[in-house]
Parts: structure tokens; C-alpha cells; sequence
């Protein structure tokens, strides 16, 4: 298999499982710190597979810092648009991580658990 | 301005302006009520033709059919609003959706097209539920729902014909679907046109759609209800006629099989109409309560109606219109008296009155005039209009239903009696000592209901040449050979006025007899004879389990209740509902990701399935 | 014409500036949702006439064309959509004058406007990838808002909330991963253009991510979880937005994505199936609830399921119906809750019905809004939610599925039960103990806010032709596929040779 296809599959490869792995955390796990992991997990995995989608074998970062790249940028540097997508979805993802623990933090305080079967005041 | 777009202004304007200045005095409301009918009713009598309204477009016209049931409804509608004079408790609340309803329902009337009408019918329908709620309370507030859900199942009946017909025809109003109607196939058309008759047969109380009327009957304001039972009633009588004999556009042209020369259709529509009337006729036979009473007297007098329309003669046709005119008028007046009575007691259990002759003669008199009126006796409108239904059925042929007809007749006589004796005859109660005679504006009513149905019991001819008008209109059997007082049909004829008189001259002899001759002795209510024991007054008054003796024979009979389905739909309804809730719902937030991941799979079957 | 870029910008704006007029003065604060709702609601009916012209506008932003920037698509759809928005907020952002903001208040007033910034811009997009940052600023705003009370139900149904909506964001995320992996563009109008050439499985998963990450803000079954607990924990007002802006929102987001992107009639008739699962499950679900505020939220599952159900029919007739019920609902639902909030105000904050029993015989003006709002859901006349369930209904019919429509029926009998029973139990004789005496406070500003709704409902009840326009020109302007393509990349397509 040449380098190229190994890493395709490498990269998606990576960005599945640690989408599973988080999936798995999320559906398996009780404790709402390990739900916000899992969590992360999967925003992580799917970061990932977008920035990989954007990457051409044998290119370079999109960062105009040398004359070759300036002339020529759409042969010489990988696809730019998902490191902008993905930027933006991290920083999304630190902030609904924060207010994730955030939520947590009060309802350890309000509930005393962090089991999330045990937490069903509102139900029916 | 147009006069339908008057008629809207006044009736809207009334309800606003009766709502908003009924606060002022007990009087006002009914006053301005009276007043907005009066009007409504005069520009009713001169609207023109046709009339439509751009945005949205709704189509409205008036023609022999809407200005019989319009007339009916105006006028039975002022007579209640005037009797409401008595009753100044009813909260401007009332009036507001006393005089919406009324306009509601003759702009239903007036209708011509789907959108219209069925715009005016959900109208009429939830200010009835406004009505019946009136003041309150939880027995008054479980009828309502009920009402209100049933006026729901008919109206999605109705809604979901429409749509049908609306689709293969082409068309919205009325006039495209009667020229389109004959290219639907005919399984469509028989489809849409029973689903229009069923949702109908909620509002006129035709069974199995029948199970709302005791409840609602009985916990709404007393003489609300006998507009609903006299007027409101009648709009699903117009509903069914509209759909069965005008929208269908003569189902002889469907290629279906005749039974004793009337299309299958009106054969099955005649067996309900006969056995609602004969089962809903036994029911009232075991009421306690005297509004459930009347409340199933009245289902079982709108099976008459759909008995007459299912036969589909000219005279079958001709007695069903005559009967509802009839229905309407003596139901208003029994209820209204029931209303008196009820007002000046306070109950409407029959074991708990009797003896009210001595104290409520008017109401006594005009009860009899009611009960002739219902159980068909010359000189009472009743008459001719059950004499017509009952000529329909035994030319046609039928049977087994007319045995069910006749049957019901004859219970009627017995719930009747019993109405009368219970509540005016026999032994006055202890508590009823001091009770007075209905307020003027009640009385009043009365002579003016017993008007019609003396004039038109002795001049049927009257309303002959309406219904035969009717019946030309729109290309259906008519009945013509009458005159102002005589009715004929091909089984014999006869002459209303003669034979009332005839009637009203025995009666009169009977009369005469008890007043002049016979010994009589007033005694004392509690001078009783009790074999040698006479130390206290007893109440000898038999109100109580009146035909006890029948409910024993007739106990299969009774079994037979539509209810219970209900109900178990009911329940097997609430029990789904509490697993969704308890099951699906469970607070659990792992779960709900357990759903999404699930639902993923699914959606990939799903879509795996379709595409491939 | 006015650019509608500033229905994002001003609002925005704003928000930001909420602490700043605090520092000022503390009452301040609460005047700015209403400012900046107040302004766009003015822009939107000056928007409105193009509404009716059936065209889409592109608005350019940052003047590099689309499909390489970022544009607005303004047609009549989404405009549809954002008039929904921006009435239900305007209404609120006044309920809000007289309303006690949870601590921190700032904070609060900023969240708010977020919310409905993040709505009207999910409604006005012409980029996905800005569809989902537009859906995140949502999301994120009705998180907090959700929690922002800080009592124990509170942050349990925030993290309820948080946990399915952002696992659907990121779903959604993946689906425009796959669609600029195999398309190379983010511009929806590129998109719908090039998607016949993207490999149909890739497709399918998109539009399997798609339903999924979306049908969580649209309330699908069985992505709703959450809906009953925040709707009950959150404040008032919020809720009158979640339901009336931020479902409307997502539902918006699954219509355009469905219908313009994928386009695949198969697909889309998904939505009959789970539309009429979801509406059948809120319905029944209701039935057995005494919380007047579980309830009601249950009863907009049910409402949204029969919208989604109306959009799964796909033809003109029933989106028609479809949209026009979003806008009845939107406004009655926010009718509903807004006058719920204040009857919560006289029995000390409970919202149970035993509790408000009788309210109708003491406060006959505020029942009767509310009576005003149940009919206007049961589909009575002469309200708003009479046409629209009309044109649901009958759309549905003609557009070739009579059995959905038979089965919707079949759900609003269940509707119209527990609904009759609720009025009844308000215009009960009896009245509950709980019921205080006096006002609790000065009640004028809801009652303005809750009768600007309820005016909306009688005046589109009684002269629904303008209604009945804009629905028509928004039905046709999302199942007019080529149009919306031409009215934003006509040209570029142009210059790159030929359409």
C-alpha cells in the first residue's frame, strides 16, 4: 500500500475510533466527568477527520511565509478552508466543554452525585 | 354594504357590545340579545342570492333549504333568549357565545363552499363547549370535554370528506362538487359521502355517536339546552341532508344494488335512524333524572329524522323535514318547561318532585301540549310529521324497522307519561309547598312555541309547500298532493283540520264531563286510608323506578351499551399513554443517548430499505 | 433596501453591550433585548415585500462573492422563518421588562439576545458551515439559559440538554465534513448544485447526520428527551423562546438541508414516518400530565412533529400548510407559556392545575388570552391555528397521503381532551386555595406582550390573506431547488461556463 493510502487510513482510521471510543464513554459510562470526556472524544475524533480531509499528500501548511508558496499556493499547500473549520469547531468544543463541568460542578452541589442514573428529578 | 356582510356586523357586534355592556345590568345583556336577533333575523328574511367574499374566499347563498333551518334557528333562538329573562345569572360570558353560535350557524347554513362551512360548523362547535362549561364545576366540565372531543371526531370526519372531495373534484364549492362528484369512483364517493354523514351524526346525535348528548344534556344551563337539543341539532340534520342528497348528486347513478327499491345506502341509514330511535327510546324509559329523559327522547326522535331520509321517498323525505321542524319546536318547549320546573324546585330528579299541577298549571298544560306534540297526536304538529315518516315506511316496504319505529313510538307514550305524571301529577312534595308558576318571560314562551305547533298540526300545508320546494330544488321526490289542511299520499290522505277538531272536540267533552259531572270530594293530600293504620301522613307518590317491572323483562337489552367500547377505548388509550410517558420519558439522560444512537441504525435501515 | 445583515449585526452588537449599559445603571439592562428586538422586527417588515416577490437575495458579506464567501440567503422562506423569530422575541424581550432575571443579570440580557441572534442566523444563512456556527451560538445560549437558575432541576435539565445537543452538533459537524470532502464547498447553493455528483452513500450518511444533529433542536422523536425537562426548569421567557425561535430554528436548518442540499424525495418522506411517531408520542404523552408546563411542552412535541409531518409530504401544498402552522404555533406556544408565567406569579410559582384551578372565575381578562391560545392550537376559529391546521391538513391530503393526515387527526382527538379538560379545570367552579388575593406585582407589561400575540392570532384568524402569501411564496421558494441555486451562484455558474 503506498504511503499515501496508509495514511488516509491511518488519519480517518484515528478519527473513527476515537469517535467510537467516546461513543462508547458516553453510552457505558455513569459519571457525568466521564460523559463530558467521552464527549470530547467524539468532537476530538470528528475534528480530526475534518483537518484530514483537507490534507494532500506531500504538501505543506497553508502559511505564506515563503516565496514558492506565495506564487502558487493551491499546489504547494494543503487545503486551508478545514483548518479554519477546525479551528472553530475546537474552540466550540472548549466552550461547551466549560459549560459542561460547569453544569456538572452545580449539580454535584445540588444532587451530590455525579452517578447521571440517579439524576431524575424531572421525569414522565 | 352587503347585507351578509351586515349580518356579520351585527352579530359580531352584538356579541362584542352584549359582553362588554352586560356588566351593567341584569336585564341588558338579554336585551341587547334580543335585540341583535331581531335585527339578524330581519335582514335574514331579505338577503339576497348570493354573495362572496374575496379574502379569504368564502362563498355564501341562501336557497329554500338554509331559509327553513335559518328561520328555525332565528326564531327558536329568540324565543330562549327571551325566556333567558329569567334567568339573569348566566354571565355576559354566555350571551357572548349565545349570539356567536347563532351566527355561526346561520352563516353554516348559508354556506356554499368547504372552507366556509367548515369554518362556521368549528365555530359553532366549540361556542357550544363554551356554553355547556358556562359556570363551572367538575360533572359540567367532564360533559363538556366529552362534547368537545366527539365535536372533534365529527369534525375530522368532516374535515378529512371534504379534503377527499376537495381533491378529486377539483373544486371548493359546493356546485363543483356535485358537477364533479359522478367522475370520483364510486368506492371514493361512498367513502367521502359516509364519513361526511358520520361526522355529522356526532352533532345530530345519530348512534353510535350519541354517547355526549345525556352528558351534556344534563350539566348544561337548563334552557341552553333546549336550544341545543331543539336548534343545534337540526345543523346535523342539515349536514346530513346536504351531504346524502345533495353533495352525492343522487346516488342512483352509482352502480348499487336497490333493497326494496331504495338504494343500499339509504337502506343501512334507515336501519340506524330506526334503531337509534328504538334504543335510545328504551333508554329513556329507565331515566331517573328528567333531563336525561328528554336527553334521549331527543336522540331517539333524530333517528326518526334519519329513518325518513334513508327511505329517500318523497314522503320519506317530505316527513323527515317535517319531523325535524316538529322535533324542534315541541323539544324547545318540553325543555323549556323542564327548565321552569327546575328553576322553581331546584332538582330534576323525578322521585323527588310530583304533585306540581296544583302549583304550576301553566307549565302542567303546556307539558301536555308538548307530550301530545311528541308522541304524535292530531292537532299538534307532531301529528302529520310522524304520520308522514310512518306512510313512508310501510310504502316502501320495509319491514322489520317500521316494527322498530312503531316499537319506539310506544315508548314514547311511556317515557312521556311518566315525564308528566313524576313531575306535575300524584303527591306534592314537602319541600315544594311555596313554589310558584314560572316567571312571565317563561310562560310567555311558551304560548309562543305552542303557537307553530298548533297552526301547522291543523294547516300542515304550510310546510308541505316548503319541503316540496325544497325537494324540487334540488331535483329529489317531492310530495304534492296536498292542500292548506290536507296531506295525501299514495297509501290515503288526510285532513289535518278535521281531524284535529275532531280531537280537540272529544278532548273538550272529556273536559266538559270532569268539570260538571261526578261526585268529588276534595280530601286532603295526606288523608290517607292504610288499612287501619293511620297514625302518620305518608308519601304514597310512585316517582321512583317508574317501569321497574319493564327493566327487569327487557335486561339483555340494556346490556347492549356503546359506552363501554368507549371507555375501553379510553382506557386502553390512557394505559398506552402512561407506557410512553414512564417508558420513553424517563429522565434519564443516558437513555435519551441510547435513543439517538439507535435512531442512527434505524435510519440506516430505513433509508438502505427504500433505496434498495 | 436595507441590508439584512444588520438583523445579525445589531442584535449583536448589543448583546455584547449589555454590561456596559449595567455599569451604567442596573435597570438599563433589561431594555436592551427589547431595542434590539424592537429594531428587528421593524427590519423585517420592511424586509416583508420581498417575502412576497418569491425572489431569493444573496447579501454579500466582506465582498468576496459566494460560493467562495460567506452570504446571507434571504428569500422567502427563510424570511418566513425569521418574522417567526423575531415576533416571538419582540413579545418576550417586553415580558421581560417586568420579569426578575436570574443573577447574574448581565449575563442573562446578553444570553437572550445570543439566543435569537443565533436563530434568526441559522434562519438566514447561505453557508452551511455557518449554518453550524449559527446553530452552536444557539445551542450553547439555550444551555446556559436553560441552567441559568442555578436550582438543581435547572442545571439537570441544562446538562440534559447540553448532552444531546452537542453530541447533534457534532453529528452535524461530521455530515459537512463528508459534504466538503467530497464536494470541495461549503456554500448551500454550490452544494445543491454539485450533490448529484457526490457518491449516494456519502449522501445518505450526510442526510442520516443531518436528521439527527438538527431533529434535536426541531424536537424529533426520539431526540426529545430533553424538551419536557428544560421547558419545565428553564425561566419563563426562555422558554417562550425555545419553543417559539430556537425549534422553529432547527426545524428550518432540516427543511433547507433536506429539501435544497440533498433533495432526495425518498429521504425526505422519512419525515411523515417520524413526524407523525413524534406527534403521537407528545400527544399521549400530555394526556396524563397534571404540570401545565410538562404539558404544554409535550403539546409542542406534538405540534412539531405535525409540522415535520407536513414537510415529509413534500409538495407544495402541504410545506405550504407546514409553514403556516410553524408560525401559528410559534406564536400561540409563546402565548401560552407568557400567560402561564404570569398565572405562576399569583399561585406562588406553581404550575400544577389543581393549583390554578379557577383562575377563570378571578382573572377573567388573562383566561380568556389563554382560552385564546388553546383554541388557537386546537385549530378553532376564528384564530390563527384554524387556517393553518386547515391547510396542513388538506395540503397533506392533496399531496397524495391521506392515512398521515387520517392519523394526525386521530392525535389532535387526544389534543383536544386533555386541552378541554385544562379549560375546564381554569374556568372550574371551585378555586384552589393557593390562588393569592392580591397581585404580586404591577402585571400591565405581560399583559401587553401577551395581547400583542394574541392580537397577532385574532387579526391573522380573521384576515389571513397576507398569511396565506407569504406561506404561499415560502412553500414554493424551498421546493423551487433551481431558483434558489441561480438567485445565489447564478452567476459564478455563469462565468464558469454554462449552467
Amino acid at each position: 500500500m503506498n504511503p499515501e493510502a496508509l495514511g488516509k487510513v491511518i488519519f480517518y482510521g484515528s478519527s473513527i475510533a476515537l469517535f467510537l471510543i467516546g461513543l462508547y464513554i458516553i453510552l457505558v459510562k455513569r459519571n457525568l466527568i466521564k460523559l463530558i470526556l467521552g464527549l470530547t472524544f467524539i468532537e476530538s475524533g470528528v475534528n480530526l477527520f475534518l483537518v484530514s480531509i483537507g490534507y494532500v499528500w506531500g504538501r505543506t501548511a497553508p502559511i505564506l511565509n515563503k516565496p514558492e508558496l506565495m506564487e502558487t499556493p493551491s499546489k504547494l499547500a494543503v487545503d486551508p478552508v478545514p483548518q479554519a473549520l477546525v479551528l472553530t469547531a475546537i474552540v466550540i468544543g472548549v466552550a461547551v466543554t466549560a459549560m459542561a463541568l460547569a453544569i456538572a460542578m452545580l449539580i454535584y452541589d445540588k444532587y451530590g452525585t455525579l452517578n447521571i442514573s440517579k439524576i431524575k428529578e424531572l421525569k414522565w | 354594504m352587503n347585507p351578509y356582510e351586515l349580518l356579520a356586523a351585527v352579530f359580531g357586534l352584538g356579541a362584542i357590545l352584549t359582553y362588554l355592556l352586560g356588566h351593567f345590568d341584569r336585564h341588558l345583556k338579554t336585551w341587547l340579545t334580543l335585540i341583535t336577533l331581531a335585527l339578524a333575523t330581519y335582514i335574514f328574511l331579505h338577503l339576497p342570492n348570493e354573495y362572496s367574499l374575496e379574502s379569504p374566499s368564502l362563498l355564501f347563498g341562501i336557497d329554500k333549504l338554509s331559509w327553513l333551518f335559518g328561520i328555525l334557528t332565528l326564531g327558536l333562538g329568540t324565543i330562549v333568549a327571551f325566556a333567558l329573562l329569567a334567568y339573569p345569572e348566566l354571565s355576559p360570558n354566555f350571551y357572548f357565545m349565545f349570539i356567536l353560535n347563532i351566527g355561526a350557524s346561520i352563516f353554516l347554513l348559508l354556506s356554499r363552499d368547504l372552507v366556509a362551512f367548515f369554518l362556521m360548523w368549528e365555530l359553532m362547535s366549540w361556542t357550544i363547549f363554551a356554553m355547556i362549561l358556562g359556570d363551572g364545576g367538575a360533572e359540567r366540565g367532564r360533559a363538556a370535554t366529552k362534547y368537545l372531543v366527539w365535536s372533534a371526531i365529527g369534525a375530522a370526519f368532516i374535515l378529512f370528506a371534504f379534503a377527499i372531495l376537495a381533491k378529486s373534484t377539483n373544486s371548493f364549492e359546493w356546485s363543483g362538487i356535485v358537477a364533479g362528484i359522478s367522475q370520483m369512483p364510486s368506492g371514493w364517493r361512498v367513502a367521502a359521502i359516509a364519513l361526511l354523514i358520520a361526522g355529522f351524526a356526532v352533532k345530530a346525535a345519530i348512534m353510535p355517536m350519541h354517547t355526549w348528548v345525556p352528558d351534556a344534556y344534563a350539566e348544561s344551563p337548563h334552557p341552553f339546552t333546549a336550544f341545543l337539543s331543539g336548534v343545534l341539532s337540526k345543523l346535523g340534520i342539515y349536514g346530513i341532508f346536504l351531504a346524502f342528497f345533495v353533495l352525492s348528486a343522487r346516488f342512483e347513478l352509482v352502480n348499487m344494488p336497490k333493497i326494496f327499491g331504495t338504494h343500499i345506502f339509504g337502506y343501512i341509514l334507515a336501519w340506524i335512524g330506526a334503531l337509534t330511535a328504538f334504543g335510545a327510546s328504551l333508554i329513556a324509559i329507565k331515566q331517573e333524572h328528567a333531563k336525561r329523559l328528554l336527553a334521549w327522547s331527543s336522540i331517539s326522535q333524530l333517528g326518526y329524522i334519519l329513518f325518513g331520509f334513508g327511505i329517500g321517498s318523497a314522503i320519506g323525505i317530505a316527513g323527515a323535514l317535517f319531523h325535524a321542524v316538529s322535533h324542534a319546536l315541541f323539544k324547545t318547549l318540553l325543555f323549556l318547561i323542564l327548565a321552569g320546573v327546575i328553576k322553581r324546585t331546584g332538582t330534576d330528579r323525578m322521585a323527588e318532585l310530583g304533585g306540581l299541577i296544583k302549583k304550576m298549571p301553566l307549565s302542567f298544560i303546556f307539558a301536555v301540549v308538548g307530550g301530545l306534540a311528541l308522541a304524535g297526536i292530531p292537532m299538534t304538529i307532531g301529528f302529520p310529521s310522524k304520520w308522514l315518516i310512518y306512510e313512508a315506511a310501510i310504502h316502501q316496504g320495509f319491514i322489520f324497522t317500521t316494527v322498530l319505529i312503531f316499537a319506539a313510538s310506544t315508548a314514547v307514550f311511556l317515557y312521556y307519561y311518566r315525564f308528566v305524571f313524576s313531575i306535575f301529577l300524584g303527591e306534592l312534595h314537602a319541600n315544594h309547598q311555596d313554589v310558584k308558576e314560572v316567571p312571565f318571560p317563561i310562560w310567555f314562551s311558551y304560548i309562543l312555541i305552542s303557537i307553530p305547533i298548533f297552526w301547522l298540526g291543523l294547516f300542515p300545508g304550510k310546510a308541505m309547500q316548503i319541503f316540496a320546494e325544497i325537494a324540487e330544488q334540488f331535483d329529489l321526490p317531492a310530495v304534492t298532493n296536498f292542500t292548506a289542511t290536507t296531506i295525501t299520499t299514495p297509501l290515503g290522505s288526510f285532513n289535518a283540520l278535521i281531524v284535529g277538531l275532531v280531537f280537540f272536540a272529544s278532548f273538550a267533552f272529556g273536559l266538559l264531563l270532569y268539570f260538571i259531572g261526578g261526585r268529588t270530594r276534595k280530601v286532603h293530600q295526606y288523608d290517607t286510608f292504610l288499612a287501619g293504620e293511620a297514625d302518620e301522613p305518608v308519601k304514597l307518590h310512585y316517582g321512583q323506578r317508574f317501569f321497574y317491572f319493564l327493566e327487569r323483562e327487557l335486561k339483555p337489552l340494556y346490556r347492549i351499551s356503546v359506552e363501554k367500547i368507549y371507555q375501553f377505548v379510553a382506557e386502553f388509550t390512557r394505559f398506552v399513554a402512561d407506557q410512553v410517558r414512564k417508558g420513553f420519558f424517563c429522565g434519564n439522560a443516558q437513555a435519551y443517548l441510547y435513543y439517538m444512537t439507535i435512531f442512527i441504525v434505524i435510519l440506516v435501515f430505513a433509508i438502505w430499505r427504500i433505496k434498495l | 433596501m436595507v441590508s439584512p445583515i444588520l438583523l445579525i449585526a445589531v442584535p449583536l452588537i448589543l448583546a455584547f453591550s449589555v454590561p456596559l449599559w449595567g455599569l451604567i445603571h442596573k435597570k438599563l439592562e433589561k431594555f436592551v433585548p427589547l431595542i434590539a428586538f424592537g429594531f428587528n422586527t421593524y427590519l423585517i417588515f420592511r424586509l416583508l415585500p420581498f417575502a412576497l416577490t418569491e425572489r431569493t437575495i444573496s447579501v454579500v458579506i466582506a465582498n468576496i462573492k459566494p460560493p467562495f464567501g460567506i452570504n446571507l440567503a434571504v428569500g422567502p422562506f427563510g424570511l418566513f422563518f425569521a418574522l417567526i423569530i423575531q415576533l416571538v422575541a419582540l413579545a418576550t424581550a417586553f415580558y421581560l421588562l417586568s420579569y426578575d432575571p436570574p443573577e447574574p443579570s448581565d449575563k442573562f440580557y446578553m444570553l437572550f439576545i445570543l439566543l435569537v441572534l443565533g436563530s434568526t442566523g441559522m434562519v438566514l444563512t447561505g453557508d452551511i458551515f455557518n449554518l453550524f456556527v449559527f446553530l452552536e451560538i444557539t445551542s450553547i445560549s439555550a444551555y446556559a439559559l436553560t441552567a441559568i437558575t442555578k436550582t438543581g432541576p435547572a442545571a439537570e435539565a441544562g446538562f440534559k440538554y447540553l448532552l444531546l445537543g452537542s453530541l447533534g452538533s457534532t453529528l452535524v459537524l461530521l455530515g459537512i465534513a463528508l459534504i466538503y470532502g467530497s464536494l470541495g464547498t461549503l456554500n448551500m447553493a454550490h452544494i445543491a448544485h454539485r450533490i448529484s455528483g457526490m457518491d449516494s452513500r456519502l449522501v445518505v450518511a450526510a442526510a442520516i447526520l443531518f436528521i439527527v444533529g438538527f431533529g434535536v433542536e426541531a424536537e424529533m422523536l426520539p431526540l426529545n428527551g430533553w424538551v419536557p425537562d428544560a421547558y419545565q426548569a428553564a425561566p419563563i421567557p426562555v422558554v417562550a423562546l425555545l419553543s417559539g425561535a430556537v425549534a422553529k430554528a432547527g426545524l428550518y436548518a432540516l427543511a433547507r438541508v433536506l429539501y435544497t442540499l440533498i433533495g432526495m424525495p425518498n429521504i425526505i418522506m422519512l419525515l411523515l414516518t417520524f413526524g407523525i411517531l413524534t406527534m403521537f408520542a407528545g400527544e399521549l404523552a400530555a394526556l396524563r400530565q397534571n404540570d401545565i408546563r410538562r404539558l404544554l411542552a409535550y403539546s409542542s412535541i406534538g405540534q412539531m412533529g405535525m409540522i415535520m409531518l407536513a414537510f415529509g409530504a413534500f409538495g407544495v401544498n402541504s410545506v405550504f400548510g407546514g409553514v403556516l402552522q410553524a408560525f401559528t404555533h410559534g406564536i400561540t406556544k409563546a402565548l401560552l407559556f407568557l400567560v402561564l408565567g404570569v398565572m405562576a406569579l399569583h399561585t406562588g410559582g406553581a404550575t400544577d392545575m389543581e393549583s390554578l384551578r379557577g383562575f377563570g372565575r378571578k382573572f377573567p381578562y388573562w383566561s380568556m388570552l389563554f382560552a385564546v391560545g388553546v383554541l388557537s392550537t386546537l385549530g378553532l376559529p376564528p384564530f390563527a391555528g384554524f387556517w393553518s391546521k386547515l391547510a396542513l391538513i388538506i395540503g397533506v391530503i392533496i399531496d397524495g397521503h391521506p392515512t398521515y393526515a387520517a392519523l394526525a387527526l386521530i392525535a389532535t382527538f387526544i389534543e383536544v381532551f386533555y386541552f378541554a379538560r385544562l379549560l375546564s379545570v381554569i374556568y372550574s367552579s371551585k378555586l384552589s386555595p393557593k390562588l393569592v388575593e392580591r397581585s404580586i406585582r404591577n402585571t400591565t407589561i405581560p399583559l401587553l406582550s401577551a395581547t400583542f400575540l394574541a392580537a397577532i392570532i385574532i387579526a391573522v384568524g380573521l384576515y389571513p390573506n397576507v398569511f396565506f402569501d407569504l406561506g404561499d411564496s415560502a412553500s414554493r421558494a424551498l421546493l423551487n431547488r433551481a431558483h434558489y441555486i441561480f438567485s445565489i451562484i447564478g452567476h459564478y455558474l455563469q462565468s464558469m461556463g454554462g449552467v
